[in-house]
Parts: structure tokens; C-alpha cells; sequence
């Protein structure tokens, strides 16, 4: 049996020029199949963190050669797990380190195979020789006695391969399979010996192997674990095979044996018997036997003649000398002929059949049990794997830089020099207050004007605060300046929060606002419905006179909603708006639950602390951040 | 980018949730998830590969940082046919557009996008402009309600605000999601973009292989871990002459069950994390009443876990069990490890009490040494309780959304897990054969034996795995 490389070097080779089908299972491959899986589960088990590996490792053997070869439409069926699996073992084995290849497990075992087969066959040889020089054992005063020949060289060969025919047909019912368990030969003396004879094979080369691959090959040792359960009668019907070539052997001995007496010694043949047998019985049952090859060998050479027979009856009484010397040479070919016909050949024909029975086993191996499935199951299941592809670190949340801060802690508001579209490179905070939707509020000149001194530009309709209820303070009308007292100011309410608003509310909210800064709210406008409403709310701070500054605005916010660049640019330009000094309170709301009836509920202590984090980085310190309504209110 | 290949972009407003989302429909707990806003600060991608090959992506952006600047340029740019793309162009070098930015990368190169919003709150003005803004793409778009809370009065509005917007409107919930959501989710993907059909059902078969992949070795771990736990046992020798009266020997009985019941619970560990490793989980906080942070040997897994005590007698009667330890049992409650300080003589009347030792303790006398070997487990519940709280934890294993790790599992008003409606572990739910199968595989896998119902018992677990991924069963998520 050649080496799995040397096997797999010309299969490879095929399967590129579409031989596909040339690779079939041996029973050494079975062996080194059981050892891969074997390695694999190891692997596993001390390593789980490897699967990923193995699932890789198969699927890519699988994807880019067997599937080539063996196509993947039938995947599933018995033929593919078979062609697949035996593929796999293939290319396991062609991955081996050329050094260790030849000591796995199934080439020790194909060597001990050979080893076990030419000593069986050598051992039955000798048998055969001693056997038939006994049975024609002849000193010249007795004829050899035919009977005795025939029993020991053929009658009980006939009967042992019937018996072997006989269990191997009847294997599948109960009582043989008993029988054949406990008197199993092949279990009790072949299996170990094979082993044995596999391992010391296996020691024997490893002595010769490099010193740097002995550690390695060492663990290839004692791995003959081919589960004999799992694979029936493919995994011993291999056993069977130095069986026959015994007794192949043993006849081919006994017949050279025979036919060396026969060329190199006078031998008289003859037969006896106590019972009252004639020679015609004796003839019409030396042709029975010698049916198979009367045809070709006629009365007198085949099979003695009845002339011959009557004359070789051995009688106790008549001396050896008063016998034909021809006829007692007669039986010579008859023999030769019964030993080659129902010795030899039925052993050769069981070693056919084995051979024959043995490769159609191997052919037809459904190979789905448990530790044959991992291997084919990560072949033929897609690898799926996601990634991760970082782009880099990303800048934080933007923070919006100062609105050219004013210097003069009582500075009016003023609008900004210029518009800035939205798409130009320059820092986005100078478009804030530029929205190409509203135009533009016109510059006062002044580049920081007192609050008092300001001059702001006359609201436009566009421009105009939205009204709030009755309970909050009149707006600020476009036409008019809006006068704020000492203990007043600005209110900007987000949209969120005014939506949530019923009149009622309004009171609370002031309230709350008093509770929180002493103010009373002079004028208020709503924020967060886009640029020109935004536009509104600080034309409103530009507009106002103050008759106590700084500047006083208070923010209210939904504080439920994480701050964004868009919350902090406007709080930019609010403070823009209303001067450097100005007292600008941000007071965060928590989100409304229709179910209770506060639409001004307190913020959770998590929402106000990421607010807190990001008006600290804007770095105002005139900037307040406040709940509006404390936690404790809660209950109130 | 490859065109064909469905790339889906996960926006909304910051601390939406996106990254949760992302978490957990790609199964990877590593991604930074925080409950504060902003953490998500780059677009990373999340390509799915099967055989090295992407069939699907997607890309985690940061939050909408300037949504009403956005949805105004769209507004005054309204003749623009890749509107994306046009305001890329326009602010790619803007520090404060830079989060905006990278989100609508992914948008500008043709992804579809998937929104995901909280609709367990009221839809803010926020809200209404990201809608706006996100249809004016004009890209294939889902949105998904990932609620932070049980609130669903909101529902409603939002699902009609939505769907004016959106080619698809779903239910996500990225710290409950399990399995069968996801599958369902991926296939409904293929709705908002009819081209991605094909991409999108390969990646869904593969997804539903390699779950069952993950089954099939979770079993494997599972069988394994009964094997082991059913022939593991503790050996002490001791010099004869040290020992002095049977107070040392009840000691080493003692110092032996501790080693004993030690041994089983670093098996069920070391099964546990390999369960963790065939559901991909890294991060694991299993609620500190849970079964599964109970001791193995407690009474509250004993109580709760395994087969009740009829259906205890029947298996192991069917096991092959002594008659007189199945009425034993069938008498007597069942604590074991509690006691375990059984005599010969009190062994009887203490399983009567209620107590019943975990394993049997055997002592060899040989050359002045005394040879104390405690094991292999004998309890007959043992095994059954052994497998149920492993099937509980692959049951919280598959059904622990991997974005998880950012719920606030201490919220009043938090989604809650799976309704409880069943208050008895898995094996006891089992038929009367499944019980006997899983008996004489037990007592085969004590003696060290292959047993023909190995094959069975893998088919019982794995049916019940696979019910669990399929919500067929209930997931005891309370246990």
C-alpha cells in the first residue's frame, strides 16, 4: 500500500484534469480519519477558543479544492458526506509535515496490515507443509490412507469456510451475532495483534525520524482508535484478510508438499474401512469429489478408476507387497487436485469476496455519526462572520466656539456684521444668526453697544416673538422696545415645552422660575422650531432695554433630550445677543408623562449630569444650568 | 463601496440607542454602548461576511448634531439630486457639521438607512425634523421603535408620523431582542429595497445555519458536561493510623463533599463559558436573583429545577434503579449536599426527613491505608437539575441582546423581559419517555458507558434549544 502522499500526489493531479472520482475510502484512511477527528475534538476541548480556527481551516479546504472537485449541489446526501469527508482526510494529511506523514496511525496500520497478512501467509504455509508431510508420512509397509488425507486437508477446510459463509450470511440474527461475539477470533487475536504490530512499526520509525520531529511524532503514537462500532463491516472485514491469506498459504503449502513427495518419494495411496464398503461405493463418491475437474482430468488421471480403487483397499491382513504398485500411485492427482479445488481455491474466492465486500462497505459509509459530523458540518456551513472596521476616532461633540464675546459687561446685543452661508469653510458659530431663510437683521454699526445705549432694529412681522398666554407678560412686539425691570427678564421657551403647556400652567412656571432666580418674567418667545423662529427670540434680546444690567435671559429647555451642538450654538448666541455679562439660565425640564398632570416635570439626575458636562465645556461662566423644577418637587 | 452589497446606516439622535442596535444585530458586545449622549463619535462598520465575502453592512453613526440646519439647506436646496451628498460637499471641513457629517456619509455613498427612535417618548420637534430630513434623501429607509421604556401611549403617533416617512416601520427592541427578532428584522429589510432580496436571504440562511451550528455545539458542551459531572469523584488516602475515631472520617466525608460538589461547579463553569463562547458573549450580567447565580448546590436550584419527585421515581424506575431508592425517593425530598452527612444506619430515615446524599462515599481498608472515594453522583435529580440550569443559561444566552449592556436594568419603568408564565425548569416539562431516555443515559454516562439513548437525548436537547430560539417556548427569563 503506498504512502497517503504518494497516493494523494496523482489524485491531486486528477482532480485538476476532472478524475474526481478516483479517491475511495481504505481502511487505513478510516484509522487516520478517526485520528484527525480525534486531534480536532482535543483541540477543542482543551482550546474551545480554536473552533473559529477549525471552522476557517475546513470551510476554506472545503470551498476552495473539494468543492471543486465533488460540487456542492447534492451537499447533505450520504454520496457527498462520503466524497467530502474522504477529500478531507486528503488534504488534513497533505498538510502534515512531510517527516510525520508517514507515521500516522493508518500507514502504520496499512504496514501492520502487510506485515500481519505475509506472516499469516508464511505461518500457514509451514502449517500447510508440516500438515500434508505428516498426513503422507509413508515408510513402505502401510499405504498412505486417502481418508485421513481427505478429512484433515479438505473435509475440514470445507467445513471451516462454510462456517465462515455460513456466520457471515447469518451475522445479522441474533444468536450468531452472540456466537460470533464471544468466539469472535478476529476480536480476540487479530484486532491485537494488528495493534501491536501497528505500534511497533510505529516505533520503529520513529527512531529514525529527525530529532526535531520526534516530539511531534510521539503523539501520533498509540492512536489506533478507529471506532469499530461506527464503521460495521468496513472496519473488520480487513481482519478477515490474513485469515485467508492463511490459509491461502496453508493449502499452497500442503499442496507443493504433496506434489514434492509425489516427484521426490514413492508413495502408495489407499483407503480402508471396517465397514462392509465396496470399491463402487468409494468410485461413486471419488467422482462426487472430483466433479469440479473430471472434465478436464478423465477416470485415471482426475479420478481413480474402479479397477484402482479395488486395488488400493488397504486390508489389515494382506501384506503391502501383494498390492499394485500402479494402483497404489493412482490417488496421487485426485489429491492434489481435492486440496487445489476445495482447499485453495474457496480461500482464495472468501479473500475476493472479502476484498470485495470490504470495498463496497467503505463505499457506502453514511459516516453520520456524532464526530463525523463536526468535521463535514464545518465544511459545508458557510463561515459568517462580522466585522469590525473602525474609522478612527471621531472629534467629540462639537462645541460651538464664542460669538465674538462683547467686552462691555453691559453691552447691548448687536447682530452680526455679516451673513455667512452655511456651506463656507469659515467657523460655522458667525452663521448662526445668518439663516438665508430670514433675512438678515441690518447691523446697528455700534460694534458694543450698552444695553441701554442699544438701538435695536424694529422687530419685522417675520421676526416676531410668538405670543404666550395671557398669564405670561405681553411679547414683544416688532413695533415696540420691549422694557425690561431690574427683577425681570427675557424668557426663551423650546417648542417642546410650550407644546406641553396648558394655560394654567403658565403660573407654575413662573413660579418656578421666581423660585429658582427672583425674576419675573418681562417678555418671552419661543425657540427650537427652526432658524426663523430662533431668528425671533434673539431679535427679541437685541431689542430689549434694560433698565438694571447686564442682560437677564432664561432658557427653558426639554432636558430629557441629550444636548447637541444645535442646543449649544444657540445658548452661543444667545449670549451674543445679550452681552458677555449677561445673566444667561438654562433651566432643564424632564419629559411630561401624559399620566401625570406636571408638564414641567423634574429631570432625572443622569440627564442633568450630561447637560452639566457640556455646558461646562463651553466654558461661559455667566452661563447658568439649573432643573427648573428640583427633584424634590417631585412629590409635591 | 460595493454597490450591490446592502449597507445600511443606523442614525437617529444621539443616545437613540443606535450602537444597542447595532450591538446587537451584529452580535458583538464590544461595541462601546454608553448611557451617556455622544459616545458613538466616528461611523464604524459592521460588515457581514460569509466565506469572506460581504453580503450586508452596517455602519454605526454618531448622533444628529445640527438636524434643523440640515433639513433647512435640504429646504434651499431643493432642485439638489443627492441632497446627501450636496451637503457633504458643503461641510465636510465645518468642525461643528463633523458628527452630521459622518453620518450622512454612509447616505451620500447610497446606503439605506435604518432610524431608530424611542418610541416610548412623545415625538419631539427633533424628531419631526430628522423624519423630514431623512426622507428628503430619498433612500431606501426603515425606522425602528428601540423603546427605553414600557411607555407605548405614543405608539400610535409615532407609527403615523413615521410611516409617512418610512418604506418600513418596526419594533426593535436592542436590549431584548432575541434571535427570531433579528431573523425578522433582516428579513424585513428586504422590503424597503427589493434589490437586497437576494443578498438579504443568503445572509438570513447563513445566519440560520450558523445558529444552528451553535446549537448543535451547545448540545455537544451540554452532553459533554453530564458525561464528565456523572463520573467525577474525589479520592483521599489516608494512613490508617491517623485516623483515630469516626469524627476524622466524617471530616474527611466532609473535606470530600466540599472537593466533590467544588468539581461539578467548576465543570458547569467551564460548560457556561463555553456556552457564553457559542452565543458570542463577552459581557454577562445575569440579574443577581437569577437561578443562575445561585449556588448549584442550594436549595432554591434544588427546589426549583430538575423533575418533580413523581416524575423522579418514574425515570429512574425506568433507569433501572433499585425499587427501594425510587420509593426512597418517592417518600423523601431530595437536598443533597445539604446534608450529606449520612451514616449507613440514618441514611434511610434522613432521605424520609428529606435529605439525600449527593454521592456515595466508599471506603477501601488495604496495607494500613484507608482509601475514601466519594462519587460519582448517585442523586438521581442531580443530572436533571445539572441540565436544566445549563439549558437556562444557553436559553439566556441566546436570548441576551448584546446590547444590552446599556440598559438601565434598575429602571422603574424599564421593557420588561418576557412575560413570566412558566415557573418550573425545563426538563420537568418534558414528556414521561423523554425523562426515561435522559434516566438511562444518565446511568450509562455514570458508568462510564456509551448509551444507545445518547442520540436521543441529543435530539431532546436540541428540540428544546431550538424551541427556545423560536419563542416556542418560554424562556423562564424569570428564573
Amino acid at each position: 500500500m503506498d504512502s497517503p502522499l504518494r497516493r494523494l500526489a496523482p489524485i491531486l493531479k486528477g482532480a485538476r484534469g476532472h478524475r474526481a472520482d478516483t479517491l475511495r475510502w481504505q481502511v487505513p484512511d478510516l484509522i487516520d480519519f478517526d485520528y484527525y477527528v480525534d486531534e480536532d475534538e482535543r483541540l477543542l476541548h482543551e482550546q474551545p477558543a480554536q473552533r473559529k480556527y477549525l471552522a476557517e481551516r475546513d470551510r476554506h479546504l472545503y470551498k476552495d479544492q473539494i468543492a471543486p472537485i465533488i460540487g456542492e449541489a447534492d451537499a447533505h446526501s450520504s454520496k457527498h458526506r462520503n466524497r467530502a469527508l474522504r477529500w478531507w482526510l486528503e488534504l488534513r494529511r497533505k498538510q502534515e509535515d512531510p517527516g510525520l506523514a508517514e507515521l500516522l496511525p493508518g500507514q502504520a496500520f496499512a504496514r501492520a496490515q502487510r506485515l500481519v497478512s505475509t506472516a499469516m501467509g508464511v505461518i500457514g504455509f509451514a502449517v500447510g507443509l508440516g500438515a500434508a508431510s505428516t498426513l503422507l508420512h509413508y515408510e513402505g509397509d502401510h499405504p498412505v490412507n486417502v481418508s485421513w488425507y481427505l478429512f484433515w486437508l479438505v473435509l475440514l477446510q470445507l467445513i471451516l469456510v462454510g462456517t465462515t459463509i455460513g456466520l457471515w450470511y447469518g451475522r445479522r440474527s441474533k444468536i450468531i451475532k452472540g456466537a460470533t461475539q464471544d468466539l469472535s477470533l478476529l476480536g480476540q487475536v487479530l484486532r491485537p495483534l494488528f495493534s501491536r504490530a501497528a505500534r511497533w512499526i510505529q516505533k520503529q520509525r520513529i527512531t529514525h525520524v529527525a530529532p526535531e520531529l520526534r516530539e511531534r511524532t510521539k503523539a501520533k503514537q498509540g492512536l489506533l482508535q478507529a471506532n469499530y462500532a461506527l464503521y460495521g463491516p468496513a472496519s473488520y472485514l480487513p481482519m478477515l484478510v490474513p485469515a485467508q491469506v492463511f490459509g491461502i498459504g496453508f493449502n499452497i503449502g500442503a499442496i507443493l508438499m504433496t506434489i514434492a513427495m509425489i516427484w521426490f518419494a514413492d508413495l502408495g495411496f489407499g483407503w480402508g474401512s471396517a465397514m462392509n464398503i465396496s470399491a463402487e461405493t468409494v468410485q461413486h463418491l471419488a467422482r462426487l469429489i472430483a466433479l469440479p475437474w473430471s472434465w478436464l482430468f478423465g477416470e485415471g488421471v482426475g479420478v481413480p478408476t474402479l479397477q484402482e480403487i479395488a486395488g488400493t483397499r488397504i486390508s489389515l491382513k494382506d501384506p503391502l507387497y501383494v498390492l499394485n504398485a500402479d494402483q497404489l500411485r493412482s490417488w496421487r492427482w485426485f489429491l492434489v487436485l481435492a486440496v487445489f479445488t476445495y482447499g485453495l481455491l474457496p480461500r482464495v474466492a472468501l479473500l475476493g469476496l472479502s476484498a470485495f465486500k470490504q470495498r463496497r462497505a467503505l463505499a457506502t459509509l453514511p459516516f453520520t455519526h456524532q464526530s463525523a459530523q463536526a468535521p463535514y458540518a464545518r465544511m459545508i456551513t458557510p463561515s459568517i462572520e462580522i466585522r469590525t472596521i473602525h474609522t478612527g476616532a471621531g472629534p467629540e461633540m462639537p462645541i460651538p466656539a464664542p460669538l465674538k464675546p462683547l467686552t462691555r459687561p453691559t453691552s447691548a446685543p448687536r447682530p452680526p456684521k455679516t451673513p455667512v452661508a452655511p456651506e463656507a469653510s469659515t467657523p460655522a458659530p458667525k452663521e448662526e444668526l445668518a439663516a438665508p431663510a430670514s433675512p438678515p437683521a441690518p447691523a446697528p454699526g455700534a460694534d458694543q453697544p450698552s444695553a441701554r445705549q442699544a438701538s435695536p432694529e424694529p422687530a419685522t412681522a417675520a421676526g416676531q416673538p410668538t405670543p404666550l398666554i395671557a398669564q405670561l407678560p405681553p411679547s414683544a412686539a416688532s413695533s415696540e422696545r420691549i422694557s425690561v425691570e431690574a427683577d425681570a427678564c427675557l424668557l426663551l421657551l423650546h417648542i417642546d415645552v410650550a407644546d406641553m403647556l396648558e394655560e394654567q400652567d403658565h403660573a407654575r412656571l413662573q413660579q418656578l422660575l421666581r423660585d429658582q432666580t427672583g425674576w419675573r418674567v418681562a417678555a418671552a418667545a419661543t425657540y427650537g422650531g427652526g432658524r426663523a423662529m430662533t431668528e425671533q427670540a434673539i431679535e427679541m434680546i437685541r431689542h430689549a432695554t434694560w433698565s438694571a444690567p447686564p442682560a437677564r435671559i432664561a432658557l427653558i429647555q426639554d432636558g430629557s433630550q441629550p444636548p447637541i451642538t444645535e442646543n449649544l450654538r444657540l445658548l452661543r448666541a444667545v449670549r451674543s445677543a445679550a452681552g458677555n455679562q449677561a445673566q444667561v439660565l438654562l433651566a432643564l425640564t424632564g419629559d411630561p408623562d401624559d399620566d401625570r398632570d406636571d408638564p414641567l416635570p423634574p429631570l432625572s439626575g443622569f440627564d442633568f449630569a450630561d447637560w452639566q458636562r457640556k455646558i461646562e465645556q463651553m466654558g461661559d461662566p455667566y452661563l447658568r444650568l439649573i432643573m427648573l423644577a428640583p427633584p424634590d418637587d417631585e412629590a409635591s | 463601496m460595493e454597490t450591490q452589497v446592502p449597507t445600511l446606516a443606523i442614525v437617529g439622535h444621539p443616545n437613540a440607542g443606535k450602537s444597542s442596535v447595532v450591538a446587537t444585530l451584529t452580535e458583538n458586545d464590544r461595541i462601546a454602548i454608553d448611557k451617556r449622549a455622544g459616545t458613538t463619535t466616528r461611523s464604524d462598520q459592521y460588515p457581514v461576511e460569509i466565506d469572506g465575502k460581504t453580503v450586508l453592512r452596517f455602519i454605526d453613526t454618531p448622533g444628529f448634531q445640527n438636524p434643523t440646519d440640515i433639513l433647512e439647506w435640504f429646504q434651499r436646496h431643493p432642485g439638489g439630486t443627492d441632497l446627501a451628498r450636496a451637503f457633504l460637499e458643503a461641510h465636510r471641513h465645518d468642525h461643528l457639521y463633523s458628527h452630521d457629517c459622518a453620518l450622512l456619509k454612509p447616505i451620500a455613498e447610497g446606503a439605506g438607512i435604518i432610524l431608530v427612535v424611542d418610541g416610548s417618548k412623545r415625538i419631539k420637534e427633533k424628531d419631526r425634523t430628522e423624519m423630514e430630513l431623512l426622507r428628503l434623501t430619498g433612500r431606501p429607509r426603515m425606522a425602528i421603535f428601540n423603546n427605553l421604556s414600557a411607555n407605548d401611549k405614543y405608539l400610535a403617533a409615532w407609527q403615523d408620523a413615521l410611516n409617512k416617512s418610512f418604506n418600513s416601520v418596526r419594533a426593535f427592541n436592542a436590549h431584548r431582542a432575541t434571535y427570531a427578532e433579528r431573523i425578522a428584522l433582516l428579513n424585513a429589510l428586504k422590503a424597503i429595497d427589493q434589490r437586497w432580496e437576494p443578498m438579504l436571504d443568503e445572509t438570513v440562511r447563513a445566519f440560520e445555519r450558523d445558529w444552528q451550528r451553535r446549537i448543535e455545539q451547545s448540545v455537544t458542551s451540554l452532553l459533554e458536561l453530564l458525561r464528565e459531572a456523572l463520573t467525577f469523584k474525589v479520592v483521599k488516602i489516608v494512613k490508617a493510623n491517623e485516623l483515630d475515631s469516626d469524627r476524622d472520617r466524617e471530616k474527611i466525608r466532609q473535606h470530600l463533599t466540599e472537593n466533590l460538589q467544588e468539581g461539578l461547579r467548576k465543570l458547569e463553569q467551564k460548560t457556561q463559558a463555553e456556552i457564553r463562547e457559542h452565543f458570542k458573549h463577552h459581557v454577562w450580567n445575569v440579574s443577581p436573583s437569577s437561578l443562575l447565580v445561585k449556588d448549584l448546590f442550594s436549595d432554591e436550584v434544588e427546589r426549583r429545577l430538575g423533575l418533580n419527585r413523581h416524575q423522579t421515581v418514574l425515570a429512574s424506575a425506568a433507569a433501572g434503579a433499585a425499587t427501594g431508592g425510587a420509593i426512597d425517593l418517592g417518600v423523601g425530598g431530595l437536598s443533597f449536599g445539604a446534608g450529606t452527612l449520612i451514616g449507613a444506619g440514618l441514611g434511610s430515615v434522613l432521605g424520609v426527613l428529606g435529605t439525600s446524599q449527593l454521592a456515595k462515599l466508599d471506603i477501601q481498608r488495604t496495607l494500613g491505608v484507608e482509601r475514601f472515594t466519594l462519587g460519582p453522583v448517585s442523586n438521581p435529580r442531580f443530572p436533571f437539575i445539572l441540565l436544566d440550569r445549563s439549558i437556562l443559561y444557553c436559553a439566556r444566552a441566546m436570548n441576551w441582546a448584546h446590547g444590552r449592556q446599556a440598559a438601565d436594568e434598575s429602571a422603574p419603568n424599564r421593557v420588561p423581559d418576557q412575560t413570566a408564565k412558566v415557573q418550573q425548569g425545563f426538563t420537568e416539562a418534558l414528556a414521561g419517555e423523554d425523562h426515561k431516555a435522559l434516566a438511562k443515559f444518565f446511568a450509562a454516562a455514570r458508568k462510564g458507558k456509551d448509551c444507545a439513548q445518547e442520540q436521543r437525548v441529543r435530539e431532546i436537547i436540541r428540540s428544546v434549544l431550538q424551541d427556545l430560539s423560536n419563542d416556542k417556548i418560554d424562556s423562564r427569563a424569570h428564573l
